[in-house]
């Protein structure tokens, strides 16, 4: 069914509300929280393997594994019973029951489906990840102590080679202790501070989980401390690495106020 | 809350599919990645979709420290199954999770659509297309939003802003596509109306 002209074609009104909607958004603080969540949990373990194609696959051979494990478990014991049973002397009584290994695997082998399977355990979440108000569920709340504690990672090279290990989870507290502290001192006008935190993850986590937001803080330091040109190429270069940025317009019109 | 209701995985543009099955092509790839691949992957879906969905919270008709939980609690849950998407259906996927994490809320809180927090009077001395102020232009815009009927907002901010089929939305909402042309059709009478009023006020106002 093909849904009427949308409104926003044939209102110019219409238009200049979505249009101001479209400029509301999440704040940095809200976004660094969204990123945090995103490295922890995939720092905890892969996403749960009940939904996944993996997932039920590897379920659906385990399944197979132990049902034909069963059935050759059976067959043997049959074996081993019909040879029993013909063998001269054996209990007589025997023929008349079923092993117990049969009457205990026999039913499931064929009617188990992956969907009717409990789902995988949820990975363990730091409950400081929660939102205050899903805290009290009980069900995502979990201990922070069932998190992985990081190990300290390997230094970066020193020769401006790219830092591969630098999302991983055991930078991830220093990453954002950073990336905070950057932003406070922005907020602050601490200028020199923030260029200072900038410059500090820079060197240590080139590539990290927030690059993009210490980029966007760089530039913006820059810009309020009449580094014009500097923040004008850094925010053309940003611009070209990172053309579908959520940032984007925020470095745009650090641009515009730059030229 | 049970990671059910995020089965309902829906593409935005693949109005033909209403699920993303458990055959689903694409879901096989979070496997094997490695874990630095993985972090880039969930971030990158972060920082993609997140003002978005804190958007259609906000149009939802939230106010913006409840659109905060909201937001931070469905990325938290919705990202645990974001790998089993098929790419490019991570959108309509979000929103529907979206839509069943504030009706939680609502329903959790007991929260009326705040139309009062939009601010009760608007200043009527412009029309809509002379504001230039967006926060008034916003203002008027969630009021207007939350003054419509719960279901038919939904619809009309997924159809009219959100720019989804009413294929797509059939599926995000789980209700047959007739149920969405009728909500549509009410929405935007309503809505419409309202604008109009405000227009009429406005210009009477000068």
């Amino acid at each position: 069914m093909k849904g009427p002209r949308r409104l926003i074609h044939d209102d110019p009104g219409f238009r200049r509300l979505v249009d101001a909607m479209q400029k509301d958004g999440p704040s940095d603080a809200q976004m660094t929280k969204a990123l945090s969540a995103a490295a922890k949990l995939a720092a905890l373990s892969p996403t749960r393997g009940a939904g996944s194609w993996l997932g039920r696959t590897s379920v659906q051979i385990g399944l197979t594994i132990v049902a034909v494990a069963g059935i050759a478990g059976v067959i043997a014991a049959s074996f081993r019973y019909d040879e029993s049973a013909t063998t001269p002397g054996g209990p007589p009584t025997a023929a008349s029951e079923p092993p117990a290994v049969a009457r205990a695997v026999e039913p499931p082998i064929a009617s188990v489906k992956v969907d009717e399977l409990p789902s995988v355990p949820v990975p363990s979440v730091p409950a400081s990840l929660v939102p205050p108000s899903s805290r009290p569920k009980g069900v995502d709340a979990v201990p922070a102590e069932a998190v992985p504690r990081p190990s300290a990672p390997p230094p970066c090279p020193p020769d401006g080679a790219p830092c591969r290990h630098a999302p991983r989870r055991a930078t991830f507290a220093e990453e954002l202790a950073l990336t905070s502290e950057a932003r406070a001192a922005l907020e602050r006008g601490d200028i020199r501070s923030c260029l200072g935190a900038v410059d500090r993850y820079q060197r240590r986590f080139r590539g990290g989980i927030f690059a993009q937001e210490i980029d966007v803080i760089h530039i913006e330091a820059l810009a309020k401390s009449g580094a014009r040109e500097r923040a004008y190429a850094a925010a053309q270069e940003f611009l070209r690495d990172n053309a579908s940025s959520p940032y984007e317009d925020r470095v745009r019109s650090v641009l515009e106020h730059t030229k | 809350m049970t990671d059910a209701r995020f089965e309902v995985p829906v593409g935005a543009h693949e109005p033909e599919s209403s699920t993303a099955s458990v055959e689903a092509p694409g879901v096989d790839r979070s496997s094997s990645i490695d874990a630095d691949a993985r972090a880039a992957h969930l971030q990158e879906i972060v920082r993609r979709f997140f003002p978005d969905v804190w958007r259609f919270l906000r149009r939802l008709g939230f106010p913006e420290h409840v659109v905060d939980d909201a937001a931070q609690e469905l990325f938290f849950v919705a990202l645990r199954r974001i790998e089993e998407v098929k790419p490019g259906r991570e959108r309509a996927f979000l929103f529907g999770a979206a839509i069943r994490i504030a009706k939680h809320l609502h329903r959790r809180t007991a929260r009326e659509v705040p139309t009062e927090s939009f601010g009760q009077e608007i200043d009527t001395a412009a029309t809509a297309e002379e504001m230039l102020d967006d926060e008034r232009a916003r203002e008027l815009a969630y009021r207007l939003l939350a003054e419509l009927e719960e279901n038919q907002r939904a619809v009309f901010v997924l159809y009219e802003i959100e720019g989804l089929t009413m294929q797509d939305i059939a599926n995000v909402l789980e209700i047959p596509i007739g149920t969405v042309a009728s909500r549509l059709r009410r929405a935007r009478e309503d809505f419409s109306a309202r604008l109009e009023r405000h227009r009429k006020r406005s210009s009477g106002a000068r």
